[in-house]
């Protein structure tokens, strides 16, 4: 490994390295503006200049030495920007000198000449790269003197650029074209992570400004920019002036928006959530989050219930846990405890999953189930990680990765450019990876992407198509005939050329990877294909389940046992649960965090849950890796845990609380399974559970696909990502729509799990004949179209 | 209809000069296209254009903003662009700019009333040694433009005569285009 | 005169070459160069010579770049890999250096030389694919090229199996669209994607990693031009015009008041007088300063020190000063030094590509205020401390060369005409009276 000496340090750094990671490395600061980690270094912004040399050899192939016999430093003839600069062995960095310290603070000063410099009403002040570094450069008396010798920050006496100042580029992001200093980050950003290009440079010159010509940043991760801006200029604008960078709390949690769980900061102040950001996870999500997960917090801070409350007459009254508890008490007095069902939501942790299953057991009920589940479970497939993406030599995708899980679409379009895990150094991940480069397009002869539906993943892959809802098992059975030398039949749209290519592509690769969506998952036929294929050829899969911790759950034996009968009462913490199990029951408990059209129905006893934003608690993620969920400090009046609760219900149903704590759960886990989830891997923990659980077929009938999103439960977002995401969009083949006499523009009322939801039709020519698509909630659901137009909804 | 729906034909011989996976290429003689045939690109050519090389509309913005050739404003049918800098300095293009900025009673960015005229400034046109310079859309230069051959340039443009046999007509037109020219006589010393 | 290096145009040995046929009626046609020798030269190359002999003749030859580098051609060539993938070769044709203007002529009257030159420079470097990135204004230049090239397909000159060879060459043109930075290599690729034309980090170089990630030279019109004659008529005789490490013949460039501007042919090494004076015409009037190689090279005095300096690369850095592209333009007495920088920092300020700090913000933004304030007699010798502040903070500290290619005048104006400066600080106006120059 190359040798390099910083100022008066020499380390040793793998070939390849930057200059400026070598920096780092060996514990030296350099000012920089534009590199970020996992983008390609630029050079642009200036700001890490050095001064380098490096020793040279001898046609004789020794190394160069001066008069005194020492080897020779050939010093480069001008400063260097250590992002740009791969290191050499024998090379010698110098970051202190005032050669190098003069031409950093000329850096500043050129920064910030056309720079507002309106930090006081800054939402990035106090954690903003330029502030800090104007702080440090800014007031250098040995460079900058005035004519009576008095300190001056900047000579630049001109009217500065004055350009859009409150520029909303989206619901979510509000643009401060004065403030930017051009480190293009956000641009590489869009490029080279999920590869939408949707923010650019515009103009050039002195003129250069950052904009968008696509409306709204149609993107699942446009959030990230504003945590990548160095500066001011890009920020959440639903966190926007909700207060100062020092006065937020910031917890360490993760993210149950999908199931990969996705590493999060919760920013709270005076007990509200005001904003989500990233944390660094290199093995899950990098730096990245979707935005789902940083937008969709809103709702935790929404209409919550803050006591329990008790059903008197038509409405749901107030109460206090033991006049709760004495509801419950009564409303199970008569009621057989086989016949009691318990309803997890499919975020419900590891934990609570542990002390749903102790009870249900307790109960002798085989009715215990989680919002979200599949057909089959998850945990039937060898789980990947999302390491593996980058090794992997052909990926076949069966749903759509970019809304199901979002960061999956990250790590594959990193794949196809090339990009490798990057080395670790003792600060971390390298700011400056020379290994990524700009304007790298993907390569989509290692995809094979299809579903029932056009996706973002198919503009990739060299092979692709789509098939209609119901027809996963029939693809799937083609591309086992293409495996075995068959010819395949077409399979329900795709052309059987693109399954042969596919199938071609996957033989030839030594490393394969699967993902499969929920559209395989909800179908027992189709997934015991997927895995059948996967099994035998040693895929790696990721099944990509609706619920986050459907794993975690399905291990701790939250399914449905076979002979469940009918439930008489019901526990639900799933907020949302099908009208027909409601239906069954005649007592109804609910623990959730606030109120909606089925609580105020159905609820007898409602008592007040805490969100994902404050438990402590455990999830699997789609990868077998145990996550930790800390609590925020969010005001939420009375609500209890999970766990609490479910403790609660059993003493009103007459048992002995297996768990009463999420300590005790942990106990008991460790015990188990030998693995303390107090201390996880910072990273996370791989724990492959054993579980063996069998089928259990929802039923799926109809013309109406609900397809998968990101945002998965619309009532739970609030104001911005609901404004965001605007009128739902119910697609479908302009035939199909006209022969149920329906024209493009028509805004109908669809019926669906989660109530009727307004929608407005758009054509689609590239989906298959006869289905309607929803994108709603519940998702790669086939139900029965049912739809009225309302009296005014104008068809255009 | 799209402004390349009836242009398919001309569309795969410029996607044929680039690889087949680089569409992207053919951006810059594309809208290089519609500037001519439009006078400007508009939002809605940029969308045509980007779904055609396989971009978003964003990147086709930031890629014609950076270039001054093309235009996201209407220009006259006759867009002038001098070039103001020094070698044309030096034989008066500042002059042979106000003269016609006020003769035409336009600024940049402005177009006549009667649509014919538009002006830009532009920067050297690599014809400097034929000082003042100019260029009427994308045609060929029109040069050492003093100021009788504007007289009679503006004037032929002013009827709308073709540019090219306007330009043909201007006095010492026959010395053009050459790679050195003569002026008022002299022997090499 | 006749023995010894060539250094004169009026030296009996030589002959133009590059510049022989231009200004002949018809000389831009398929039968013109044909009847003239037309291809000959590239058929001998592709039927007689491995592609490494052509490389080592051109080494040899001691042709240095004419895009205003001037690196080496030969050595450059020799960077390409031999590895059987695609190779592209490009035609920098973007020409946008104010005073530059050659390589114009050589597409508009002898476009097939540039195509033979390229037909040879491929064969070289095992580039199959060859583009021609011609800025978008020579719009006369890019007809006569589309033309040539068009007559070159008909008539089995470019396509495939060239002469029998086995040597494949296609040939296209990209026109650009008014940006000097795309003259820059890697930001000419980029314009060449079809993306914003910022410059690229380099390393990777080009021949490793360029157009389309795939190993590409990027050659000047008059380089590869040259490389014709160079394989006509062999190494040596390339070599015995121009100095020591100046070889050959180049095209200089004359603007300002000069009596016969334009365009001469000259070996390597003709004193700045001769090209003034015996070709260009000599001044039309009074000259106190001239550019010695196009616009990014420092002004020099237009005194009998610096009219005797011999036109080659050596010489003018000696001079603090550099051979550019070979553009020299006269810059009157009676024009103020102050405005004529201020003309070419605005030239810098709008071609800035934007990307890197120094020069969007210092020679985009801050300079042209800056000059702004000179030229409205506001300016202070603060301002001047100041301005030659920024230039330190500016200079070898940018992405790419723009930006340095707009510090270097001014730092020549400083140098030589401080005092016209002074004068604006001291008297708030320019040190001389100007009339009027159109005419
Ligand atoms: C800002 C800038 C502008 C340039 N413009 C041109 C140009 O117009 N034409 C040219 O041939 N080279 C130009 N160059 C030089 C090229 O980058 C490159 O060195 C040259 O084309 C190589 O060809 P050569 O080796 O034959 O000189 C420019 C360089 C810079 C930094
Ligand atoms: S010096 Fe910087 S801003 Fe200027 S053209 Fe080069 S890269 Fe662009
Ligand atoms: S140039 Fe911006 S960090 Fe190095
Ligand atoms: S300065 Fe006008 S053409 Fe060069």
């Amino acid at each position: 490994m190359p040798k390099v000496k910083v100022n008066d340090r020499t380390v040793e750094v793998p070939p390849g390295t930057s200059a400026m990671d070598a920096i780092f490395h060996a514990g030296y600061d350099v000012p920089l503006f534009c590199a970020e980690r996992h983008l390609s270094p630029t050079g642009s912004c200036r700001m890490c200049l050095v001064k380098a040399g490096a020793p040279r050899k001898g046609p004789d192939g020794e190394w160069i030495t001066d008069e005194s016999g020492e080897i020779k430093i050939f010093w480069f003839p001008k400063l260097m920007a250590s992002c740009t600069l791969a290191v050499s062995d024998g090379m010698v960095i110098d970051t202190l000198s005032d050669e190098v310290r003069h031409a950093q603070s000329g850096m500043v000063e050129l920064t910030l000449a056309n720079h507002p410099l309106d930090c006081p009403t800054c939402d990035k002040g106090g954690a903003c790269d330029l502030q800090d570094r104007a702080y440090e450069y800014g007031l250098d008396e040995k460079f900058y003197t005035g004519p009576t010798g008095e300190p001056v920050y900047t000579r630049y006496e001109f009217t500065k650029r004055h350009v859009d100042k409150h520029h909303p580029l989206s619901e979510f992001i509000i643009l401060d074209r004065e403030r930017c200093i051009h480190c293009k980050r956000c641009v590489r950003y869009f490029e080279e992570i999920p590869g939408d290009q949707v923010l650019d440079f515009i103009e050039r010159a002195v003129h250069t400004f950052i904009g968008t010509a696509d409306e709204g940043l149609p993107s699942n991760f446009s959030g990230n920019i504003t945590d990548i801006c160095p500066v001011g200029a890009l920020l959440d604008r639903v966190a926007r002036f909700r207060g100062r960078n020092w006065e937020f709390e910031q917890t360490p949690s993760v993210s149950v928006d999908d199931a990969s769980g996705q590493y999060i900061w919760i920013d709270a102040r005076s007990g509200r959530i005001e904003r989500i950001r990233a944390r660094e996870n290199p093995e899950l999500n990098d730096i990245w989050i979707s935005d789902a997960a940083r937008f969709g917090h809103e709702w935790a801070d929404m209409d919550r219930i803050t006591t329990p409350l008790v059903r008197k007459g038509d409405a749901l009254e107030p109460a206090t846990w033991e006049e709760a508890l004495a509801a419950m008490r009564r409303g199970l007095e008569d009621v057989d405890r086989t016949r009691i069902g318990l309803l997890l939501p499919g975020d419900a942790t590891l934990e609570e999953g542990m002390a749903a299953a102790a009870l249900a057991s307790q109960f002798g009920t085989g009715y215990l189930d989680f919002e979200g589940r599949t057909a089959v479970p998850a945990t039937n497939f060898p789980a990947a990680t999302f390491a593996s993406v980058l090794e992997a030599d052909y990926i076949l995708v069966l749903g759509d990765p970019t809304e199901e899980l979002p960061i999956a679409h990250v790590w594959i379009h990193k794949r196809l450019r090339g990009v490798k895990m990057p080395q670790r150094l003792n600060h971390g991940t390298p700011v400056a990876d020379l290994a990524i480069r700009e304007h790298t397009p993907p390569d989509g002869s290692l995809l094979g992407a299809f579903a029932p539906h056009p996706t973002r993943v198919m503009e990739w892959a060299a092979s692709r198509g789509v098939f209609a809802p119901g027809q996963a098992a029939a693809f799937l059975a083609a591309f086992e005939a293409a495996l075995a030398g068959r010819e395949p039949e077409e399979a329900a749209g795709v052309s059987p050329e693109a399954v042969k290519r596919a199938a071609e592509s996957w033989k030839s690769a030594e490393r394969r990877v699967l993902f499969v969506g929920a559209e395989v998952l909800m179908d027992v036929k189709a997934a015991q294909l997927a895995e059948k294929i996967a099994k035998s050829q040693g895929a790696v899969v990721f099944a990509m389940t609706p619920a986050a911790n459907a794993r975690g759950l399905e291990a701790m034996g939250v399914w449905p046992a076979g002979d469940a009968r009918a439930p008489r009462a019901v526990f639900t913490a799933a907020e949302d649960p099908a009208a027909d199990l409601l239906e069954m029951a005649d007592f109804h408990v609910f623990h959730v965090p606030r109120l909606n059209d089925k609580v105020r129905r159905y609820a007898d006893v409602v008592l007040p849950a805490k969100t994902p934003y404050e438990k402590r608690g455990t999830l699997l993620n789609v990868e077998n890796r145990l996550v930790g969920l800390e609590p925020a400090h969010v005001r939420a009046g009375e609500a209890e845990g999970l766990v609490q609760a479910l403790a609660l219900f059993a003493s009103a149903a007459g048992v002995e609380p297996p768990l009463r704590f999420v300590r005790q759960a942990r106990a008991r886990f460790l015990d188990r399974y030998k693995v303390n989830l107090d201390r996880l891997d910072p990273y996370g923990t791989i724990w492959r559970p054993r579980v063996s659980l069998a089928p259990r077929p929802l039923s799926q009938e109809g013309n109406l696909y609900l397809k998968p999103s990101m945002w998965k439960a619309r009532h739970r977002l609030g104001e911005a990502a609901g404004r965001a995401l605007g009128v739902l969009e119910l697609a479908a083949h302009p035939e199909t729509a006209l022969a149920e006499g329906l024209d493009e523009g028509a805004v109908l009322e669809v019926e669906t799990p989660a109530g009727a939801l307004s929608a407005r039709l758009v054509f689609d020519a590239g989906l298959p004949a006869g289905w309607f698509y929803l994108p709603a909630g519940v998702p790669a659901m086939r139900l029965p179209f049912r739809a009225l137009v309302p009296r005014g909804g104008e068809a255009s | 209809m799209g402004f390349f729906d009836d242009k398919q034909e001309w569309l795969a011989e410029v996607f044929a000069q680039y690889p087949e996976d680089r569409r992207r290429s053919a951006l810059m003689p594309l809208l290089r296209r519609v500037q001519q045939e439009e006078g400007y690109v508009d939002f809605e050519r940029m969308k045509e254009i980007a779904a055609l090389v396989g971009t978003t509309a964003t990147e086709v913005a930031g890629v014609m903003s950076f270039y001054s050739y093309y235009q996201g404003l209407p220009t006259g049918k006759y867009h002038i662009q001098v070039c103001r800098t020094l070698s044309c300095k030096l034989a008066g293009s500042d002059e042979l700019w106000h003269t016609l900025s006020e003769r035409l009673g336009i600024l940049p960015g402005e177009v006549t009333a009667d649509g014919r005229f538009s002006l830009q400034a532009v920067e050297c046109l690599g014809s400097c040694h034929t000082g003042p310079v100019i260029q009427i859309n994308d045609e060929h230069y029109v040069e050492r433009v003093t100021k009788a051959r504007l007289e009679a340039l503006l004037e032929g443009l002013m009827q709308d005569k073709p540019l090219e046999e306007v330009r043909r007509s201007l006095p010492d037109e026959d010395k053009m285009g050459k790679a050195t020219i003569e002026l008022e006589g002299g022997e090499p010393s | 005169m006749s023995e010894g290096p060539i250094t004169s145009g009026h030296d009996p040995r030589f002959t133009p070459t590059l510049f022989a046929h231009v200004g002949k009626p018809n000389s831009w046609t398929l039968d013109y160069y044909l009847s003239h020798g037309g291809y000959q030269v590239a058929e001998a190359v592709l039927k007689g010579k491995q592609p490494d002999e052509v490389v080592e003749e051109v080494k040899k030859s001691g042709l240095r770049g004419r895009g205003g580098a001037g690196f080496p051609t030969g050595v450059k060539w020799s960077f390409m890999p031999k590895d059987g993938q695609q190779h592209y070769l490009i035609a920098n044709a973007d020409e946008s250096e104010p005073a530059s203007f050659k390589d114009r002529y050589i597409m508009e009257d002898d476009p097939h030389q540039l195509i033979e030159g390229m037909i040879i420079g491929g064969y070289a470097i095992a580039a199959t694919k060859g583009y021609i990135y011609i800025r978008g204004e020579y719009r006369k230049a890019y007809d006569r090229l589309v033309g040539a090239i068009k007559e070159a397909y008909e008539r089995g000159y470019l396509g495939k199996n060239l002469f029998g060879s086995g040597f494949d060459f296609d040939l296209y043109v990209h026109r650009g669209a008014g940006a000097y930075i795309c003259g820059e290599e890697t930001a000419l690729m980029n314009s060449l994607e079809g993306l914003r034309a910022n410059p690229r980090m380099k390393p990777p170089f080009p021949a490793q990693s360029g157009l389309y990630g795939k190993p590409t030279t990027i050659n000047n019109i008059e380089s590869l031009a040259s490389v014709v004659h160079i394989m006509q008529r062999g190494a040596d005789w390339f070599a015995q015009m121009g100095t020591e490490r100046s070889k050959g013949t180049k095209l200089f460039q004359v603007s300002g008041p000069a009596r016969r501007p334009g365009v001469y042919e000259l070996p390597m090494g003709t004193p700045f007088r001769e090209l003034i004076y015996d070709w260009a015409g000599g001044p039309t009037e009074p000259i106190k300063a001239f550019i010695p190689g196009g616009s990014s090279t420092p002004l020099l005095p237009f005194t009998d020190e610096y009219l005797d300096l011999p036109m080659d690369y050596e010489s003018l850095v000696a001079a603090n000063s550099s051979l550019g592209t070979g553009g020299v333009v006269l810059i009157p007495e009676s024009v103020c030094i102050v405005d004529a920088m201020w003309n070419l920092i605005r030239f810098y300020a709008h071609e800035s590509c934007g990307k890197c700090t120094p020069c969007r913000e210092g020679v985009s933004g801050w300079l042209p205020q800056l000059f702004e304030k000179f030229e409205s007699g506001k300016a202070t010798r603060e301002d001047l401390k100041t301005m030659e502040d920024l230039l330190d903070q500016i200079e070898g500290r940018s992405f790419c060369p723009l930006a340095d290619a707009a510090v270097w005048p001014i730092r020549g104006a400083l140098r030589h005409f401080r005092d016209e400066f002074l004068h604006h600080i001291e008297h708030g106006t320019c040190a001389v009276k100007s009339g009027p120059r159109w005419r």
